[in-house]
């Protein structure tokens, strides 16, 4: 090696071994320095070395290359695709593994396959991008997600544990990380691949790794898009929008009391001119905005889902700089979307700032640090996603009613005192009223690190994180005259603000090494997570004004004796070690064994600690001597594990009774003064010291097979799930009170699953290639155990339109040998025909002919709640993804299809549009259905037929073509002559086309944030109570690389 | 809870919340309210005295009050149960806090005895709740801690017993206005020992009542139904109600009793349940000499404002009619009615608020939740209950002197327009012809006397929560609802679909949820 050589220019072009098409992307370095550059488009590269130097040439899926360069000045290259399946590195559980080790199931998603998806939150594009992975959300900006790993293991949380560059983070929105940020992301599945991360992954692990820099030159990437957005489908295409239509829907309502029959729809195709008051005359000086509004019959009939919405904006813009050099290299990233509600007035803001960098400090030493900002301002609708109660602002909508206008005569809010028209309060002006009623989150997470190689092979690395939430929300109740229920003339305000901080500190040793073919290695660690959290609300009624600028708690401002303020907290903490050995013999033989010891402030100091062993093993069958005459298979490995996990998701300080109050709830006036009330103190959570970690056992096996010279990969896994001693809290006997009742470990659940994916590649020549993929996920739920006493708990109301069923607290159930969230009810059996038929069903409430039969299950002759069955299930048999690219020159067109099927939906807003309860706006074809089939006459007095019953049963199984992407890389001259590295400008369609059978606004239910206190989800699923529709999108964008 | 124990304000903060649970509503958003209310009115629709009301499909579940089809899963049933228990846990451990308190302090034995024997009383009163519900409930100590308890033993013993050993502990005199006393303790045990058919033994505790002199009845029937009249010197128990007291939903208000209330554009806005049936407005007619007419049997129609018969003023501060002054609020309008005839065309009035009463600031209920006191036991109910007793004991003429005296005290005031308190015989009143008269007549025959006696509490204390109760113990429920049932279903065509009561409807069925969580212990209610 001479010193003194001279550099000098290289070029070349690197191609594939295989079929000679050029290689763009691909790194060629000099070894030994930071002098680095990548092949353009075509595959070629120039770049200056010295002579007798290394040139190192790699891309992802091949073999990297070395080459000691001689005298010459060309130097092309073939890479050969690496047959032993794919180097790449996995960033997972505190070590970075080569994905070809890992034995356990593990899906990596790359962010370039989300690109240009347009969400609040990239989780919401996940569902079907990665096998065994189920996701609910909703249309509405911002809104938390939930995402579910191969089923349901608990009653209470299931949401998985995301590690962010190591912080870990248990959040259901997600809505706080620039998408863009996300370098990848992998799904941890099974408990060989979570158990390292213990106590808090046994719902899964989703580990995100952020863009880092390079080194090399200085890169400034902007990727910009603006999208426009409606409903998948609107309301207006299920509920009826015609006055007439109505009216006679009315008529028959009330037909055997023609009587009753409210006064505007008396006389057939004649609405009366006035609706408020009904009349065809009013005297209009009597007009009053807050007693006596005066409003015109919408006589062709008020459309208030058109009235209630537009297209909605979304922008999203985002710019990157990234570079480095041998010793530092560094990230910085801003964004900002924007993204509108398709209800009026609602919005979703985000704004983030990220930064990292990483610095070598001599030849050991590594010093690095992440850090993120990022600020929300959202105005939603209250009642979030699939949740809808009957005051939220989509409830008042499904009971909205086409004759009521939408204003009145002098162009205040269209108002209705009586019930007559419908118990609805007019949706455009609520809208127009929660305008201001924002929140803002605010988050700042980061992490700084070290890592020190003490010597080759062992590496000791430190990291510490730290998380801190700060939300706020503000709320202003208007005085409302145009409300059903009379008018609400006290204004109110509150607000509400919370802190959430935790850190994490981790310290890691790591030793790998191979003895000839033996590779061994070894993590030890030691972990130890502190989290806290305060809130603080208040209250006041009675402002002197309403303007926005007096929206304070001071008393001075409002009625003193209508204050009210709150504030809790609680804390927890979890102190972990743990240890994970890996071993290969000659890449064919792999094994992995993980233990992991937490314990946690949650449970009392001698039950406090839980062991969760994991263990795996991998045979590359296809190393194997006797299988290399099979010259299809590329490679072939057969994966098994098992292992335990911990779950301690229930409340803080469980083990303890608490004693408390509130003054609604413990003090009384027992001075009689009417408004100062005495201090009370009762027991108000009883605890229960014994509680112990819920843990469940899963078991795995699967294969990873690559045939055809890699063309199609196929991956296959089959697991079961048991989960014991799972934390609960069953509702005490009655006669303990009140109080809330203690987690115990009283319940058991199953699931039982396989997740299939199968992608082929092929690339065609130089100009075109195209790529498809499959993925196949099922799983089965079944209850195994409630309590001690029962095999069986109602779901808590959620506060939906299905508690107005006559029967609606037992219309979900979760029962011993069914899945979590069964539905419950009558089955159905045509309709009523004979008095004897009406008598023998009495025990369901007031029946009539024409009316819902429902079947005498036990045979006893009569129909009773003895006859209520399980009739329904909202967990799909099959959900999967189907992926398909082309290329074609400049051009990338892809197509993303996920389907459902076999899910049921219970369409619990059927209780307002077809029994039009409070007078509801109703189907749009429930006149021509009514009385026929297992349609009931539509019939006032029958409260037989609103119980819930396989009426309200519908298929939910639908296909979606949810992202179709056409992207145009712009020519590399035109490129260059911009001074840009890469451009490229897509247009991208989200939701295009859904296939269904369902008739409901949109067979994707959300159930993030329903279910007792939208918390515990998993037990109030897949029920449809004005479910805000997902959004349809389309998006122009471009992204730009300098 | 040994802080809560190291002072008497800790003690006395125990023995607050198990008063607390007189309201019913404990904040826990898993119970109905309208099932935890203090009037029972959910199990009052089963009466005759008022109907669901709202409009089909409002409150399906209290629709099957009204048919005689409840069942034991119905949520109101569940939450009566739990609010009632939730009672029984507080006293208990305001009994144990107390004890506790003691062991520290061995010589603040009044303190002690006070809060005990309070807290022993309000055990008494809340199993006393269960009693009247479900028949036959398990009984819960302050020893007691398996929540599987049996429901084996006569409950009635029990609740006297513990009302007994209440009143040994009790002071003289209430310490504060909402508490409990000797007195009270003794109303409560007469009403237990009448409830246990010891009618002698009840007489007694009535007597000891009576002759107090603690108690008389107010000067105007309304004084007991407005804020102003808030524990007056009628009113022996009720729940102390408040509002805009830090709690910004009012879960001190009437909170299980907001529903009963007009609805539309009246000043309440909500909900127009509890509507008076058309036999409750019948009962009211008198004759010339201004005694009751019997509405047994006989054909009902809408009791308008200008409608010539005579009737009892009593009528009109229990019952809204449109055209009518409602309170202080101007005329009842039928706009007022919800379900515009589903339900009838009557609101409730007892438990309305008047214009003066305060009401929450906020909230989406705020204009129907006041701090008017729900009346528990008022003196005129000690009276018509002595009465009884008097009956049963052959004194008729004392039980008509009784009567007589809640009849002459009801014709000193009427609903007027200037004032909800005029002259019976005031010229302003327009929409009915008063007139309340005394039984002149000695009584002579025993059970013309008790059907008098029956009436008059019918009457007095109408809407109050103690009819459905009253049919049960009296063992006339399938005769007085088969009757009256046909009658009102020729107005309230649903009525058409009501089941036939039977023996089982002498108890309401323990709660399905209840069964199954007492691993066998609890025994369902016979016909359940």
């Amino acid at each position: 090696t001479s010193a003194f050589a001279q550099a000098r220019k290289i070029s070349g072009k690197v191609v594939d071994a295989g079929d000679g098409v050029p290689v763009p992307g691909a790194t060629v370095l000099v070894k030994g320095t930071t002098k680095g550059t990548a092949t353009d488009p075509d595959g070629n590269y120039s770049i200056e070395a010295n002579s007798g130097s290394t040139l190192v040439f790699s891309f992802v899926g091949y073999k990297s290359q070395e080459i000691v360069l001689g005298n010459q000045s060309i130097l092309n290259v073939s890479l050969l695709t690496d047959a032993q399946a794919l180097q790449e590195i996995v960033i997972t559980g505190y070590q970075q593994l080569r994905k070809k080790d890992i034995t356990g199931a593990v899906t990596i998603v790359n962010s370039d396959e989300l690109k240009g998806v347009k969400s609040s939150s990239f989780i919401q594009n996940l569902a079907g991008r990665a096998t065994g992975l189920t996701v609910s959300t909703s249309g509405s900006p911002g809104d938390a997600t939930n995402v579910r790993i191969r089923g349901i293991s608990s009653f209470t949380s299931n949401d998985p544990l995301y590690v962010i560059d190591g912080v870990p983070v248990l959040d259901k929105y997600q809505n706080t990380i620039n998408p863009n940020d996300i370098e990848t992301m992998q799904v941890l599945k099974d408990a060989s691949a979570a158990s390292i991360y213990g106590s808090r992954a046994s719902n899964g692990v989703i580990v995100i790794t952020t863009k880092q820099g390079k080194s090399g030159k200085a890169k400034l990437t902007y990727n910009g898009s603006i999208g426009f957005a409606t409903a998948v489908k609107g309301y207006d295409k299920v509920l009826n929008t015609s006055s007439e239509y109505y009216a006679e829907a009315m008529r028959r309502k009330f037909g055997n009391d023609p009587t009753a029959v409210p006064a505007f729809a008396q006389t057939p195709g004649k609405l009366t001119t006035y609706i408020q008051p009904m009349a065809n005359s009013v005297d209009l000086n009597t007009y009053d905005p807050l007693t006596n509004q005066i409003s015109l019959t919408n006589q062709a009939g008020t459309n208030w889902w058109d009235e209630m919405t537009r297209i909605a904006q979304v922008h999203d813009h985002s710019i990157n700089l990234s570079g480095g050099n041998e010793v530092s290299v560094f990230n910085v990233s801003a964004s900002f979307l924007s993204q509108e509600g398709i209800l009026n007035h609602t919005v979703f803001n985000r704004g983030t700032i990220r930064a990292n960098s990483s610095h070598k400090i001599g030849k050991r030493l590594k010093i690095g640090e992440n850090l993120m900002y990022a600020g929300n301002y959202g105005v939603g609708i209250g009642s979030s996603g699939g949740n809808n109660n009957e005051g939220g602002i989509l409830g008042e909508l499904i009971k909205a009613t086409p004759v009521v206008p939408v204003y009145d005569i002098n162009g205040g809010p269209g108002g209705h005192l009586t019930a007559q028209t419908g118990n609805f309060t007019n949706p455009t002006q609520r809208l127009i009223d929660n305008k201001n009623n924002n929140n803002t989150y605010r988050r700042l997470l980061g992490n700084i690190y070290a890592e020190f190689d003490i010597i080759s092979g062992l590496k000791a690395r430190t990291n510490f994180g730290s998380d801190l939430g700060n939300g706020w929300s503000r709320g202003f109740t208007y005085p409302q005259p145009y409300r059903v229920e009379g008018n609400k003339t006290a204004n109110s305000f509150n607000e509400n603000w919370n802190q959430n901080y935790s850190w994490n500190w981790t310290n890691t040793l790591q030793y790998n090494k191979a003895f000839g073919e033996h590779n061994v290695g070894v993590l030890v660690g030691q972990e130890a997570v502190a989290s806290k959290g305060r809130s603080i609300s208040g209250s006041l009624a009675n402002f002197f004004v309403t303007d926005i600028n007096a929206w304070y708690l001071q008393t001075a401002l409002a009625d003193p004796a209508s204050r009210s303020v709150n504030s809790s907290g609680g804390e927890s903490r979890l102190s972990s070690y743990f240890t994970k050995v890996d071993y290969s013999f000659n890449d064919k033989y792999i094994l992995s064994a993980t233990v992991r010891r937490d314990g946690s402030s949650r449970f009392l100091s001698d039950v406090r600690y839980g062991i969760f062993p994991a263990f795996s093993a991998g045979w590359r069958i296809s190393q194997e001597s006797f299988m290399q005459d099979l010259t299809w298979l590329s490679d072939l490995k057969l994966r098994a594990s098992y292992g335990e996990l911990g779950n301690q998701q229930l409340r803080d300080y469980n083990f303890a009774s608490i004693y408390g109050g509130s003054v609604g709830s413990t003090f009384y006036d027992i001075n009689g003064t009417n408004s100062s009330p005495s201090t009370g103190y009762a027991l108000r959570s009883r605890g229960n010291a014994g509680t112990v970690w819920e843990s469940s056992i899963n078991k795995n096996i699967g294969f990873d097979a690559s045939l055809f010279n890699n063309a199609i990969n196929v991956v296959l896994d089959v697991y079961t799930r048991s989960t014991n001693n799972l934390l609960f809290n069953p509702q005490l006997p009655g006669t303990a009170g009140s109080s809330s009742p203690p987690f115990v470990n009283v319940g058991a659940m199953e699931n039982k699953g396989f997740d299939l994916s199968i992608s082929y590649r092929k690339k065609v020549n130089n100009d075109l290639g195209f790529n498809a993929s499959v993925n196949l996920s099922h799983y089965k739920n079944t209850v195994k155990s409630v309590s001690g006493d029962n095999d069986f708990f109602y779901s808590d109301g959620s506060g939906g339109l299905n508690g107005r069923l006559p029967n609606g607290s037992i219309s979900i159930i979760n029962k011993v040998g069914y899945p979590i969230s069964s539905f419950n009810g009558y089955v159905v059996d045509g309709l009523l025909k004979t008095e004897a038929e009406v008598a023998a069903q009495s025990g369901t409430g007031a029946a009539y002919i024409g009316g819902l039969k429902f079947k005498d299950i036990n045979g006893d002759g009569k129909v009773n709640s003895d006859d209520i069955t399980i009739i329904g299930n909202p967990h799909p048999k099959l959900t999967g993804g189907v992926n398909l690219a082309v290329n074609y020159k400049n051009f990338d067109l892809s197509a993303f299809v996920f389907g459902s099927l076999g899910n049921d939906i219970f369409t619990g807003y059927w209780i307002q549009s077809y029994f039009m309860n409070f007078n509801s706006n109703v189907l749009n074809d429930i006149l021509e259905k009514e009385g026929t089939g297992n349609y009931p006459k539509i019939n006032q007095l029958d409260a037989s037929s609103r119980n819930s019953s396989s009426f309200y049963i519908q298929k939910g199984s639908y296909l979606r073509l949810n992202n179709l992407q056409l992207s145009y890389n712009l020519s590399n001259d035109l490129v260059k002559k911009l001074g840009m590295s890469n451009a490229r400008v897509y247009v991208q369609g989200q939701n295009l086309l859904t296939i269904t059978k369902y008739i409901g606004t949109d067979p994707a239910i959300s159930n993030a944030n329903i279910g007792n206190s939208g918390q515990y989800n998993d037990t109030s699923m897949g029920v449809d109570n004005g479910n805000y529709p997902s959004n349809k999108m389309v998006n122009v964008g471009v992204s730009l690389e300098f | 809870n040994s802080t809560l124990a190291s002072n008497q304000n800790g003690v006395n903060s125990t023995l607050i919340s198990a008063y607390k649970g007189l309201v019913g509503w404990t904040g826990n958003w898993n119970e109905t309210a309208w099932g935890t209310a203090p009037s029972n009115w959910v199990f009052n629709i089963a009466s005759d005295e008022f109907h669901k009301g709202s409009e089909p499909g409002d409150g399906d579940s209290q629709l099957a009050f009204e048919l005689y089809q409840w069942n034991p899963s119905d949520g109101d049933i569940r939450s009566k149960w739990i609010a009632t228990y939730e009672g029984v846990v507080r006293a208990n451990s305001a009994i144990n806090t107390a004890n506790d308190y003691l062991k520290n302090n061995p010589a603040d034995t009044k303190f002690v005895n006070s809060v005990i024997g309070q807290a022993t009383f309000l055990r008494a009163y809340y199993h006393f709740e269960a009693y009247k519900v479900w028949k036959n409930a398990p009984y819960y100590l302050e020893s007691d801690t398996d929540f599987k308890k049996a429901n084996d033993k006569p409950m009635l013993p029990l609740i006297i017993a513990d009302l007994e050993k209440a009143i040994g502990l009790l002071p003289a005199n209430k310490e504060s206005v909402g508490r409990a006393d000797k007195t009270v303790a003794t109303a409560y045990l007469g009403k237990a020992k009448l409830y246990n058919k010891d009618y002698a033994g009840a007489l007694a505790a009535f007597n000891t009542v009576i002759s107090s002199g603690k108690y008389k009845l107010s000067d105007c029937f309304y004084d007991n139904f407005s804020i102003e009249g808030d524990n007056n010197a009628e009113s022996i128990f009720a729940v102390q109600n408040s509002v805009n007291d830090g709690d910004g939903d009012g879960g001190n208000s009437n909170f299980g009793e907001r529903l009963a209330l007009p609805h539309g554009d009246s000043p309440y806005g909500c909900c127009g349940f509890k509507t008076p049936s058309f036999d409750l407005a019948y009962s009211f007619k008198v004759d010339s000499k201004g005694l009751p007419i019997s509405s047994k049997g006989v054909a009902l129609s809408r009791l308008t404002n200008t409608s010539t018969d005579l009737v009892d003023p009593r009528l009109d501060y229990t019952i809204g009619r449109t055209n009518v002054p409602y309170l202080d609020w101007g005329v009842h309008k039928d706009s007022w009615v919800r379900g515009q005839g589903y339900m009838g065309w009557y609101s409730p009035k007892k438990n309305a608020h008047s214009k003066t009463a305060s009401t929450l600031s906020g909230s989406w209920s705020g204009a129907q939740l006041s701090a008017l006191n729900v009346e528990l036991m008022r003196y005129s109910d000690v009276l018509l209950m002595a009465a009884e007793c008097e009956v049963e004991a052959g004194s008729l003429e004392k039980a008509r002197e009784y009567v007589n005296l809640i009849r002459k005290r009801a014709g000193n005031c009427a609903q007027g327009s200037s004032s909800p308190k005029v002259a019976m015989n005031a010229a302003e009143i327009t929409w009915a012809k008063y007139n309340v008269g005394i039984y002149d007549a000695a009584w002579t025959n025993k059970d013309v006397a008790r059907d008098a006696v029956r009436l008059e509490r019918k009457l007095e204390l109408a809407t109050e929560g103690h009819r459905i109760f009253d049919l049960q113990r009296w063992g006339i429920l399938e005769a007085t609802i088969s009757d009256y049932s046909v009658r009102e279903a020729k107005l309230i065509p649903v009525l058409l679909q009501a089941q036939k009561p039977t023996a089982k409807n002498y108890a309401f069925p323990i709660p399905a949820t209840e069964i199954s969580r007492a691993s066998g212990k609890l025994k369902q209610n016979d016909g359940y």
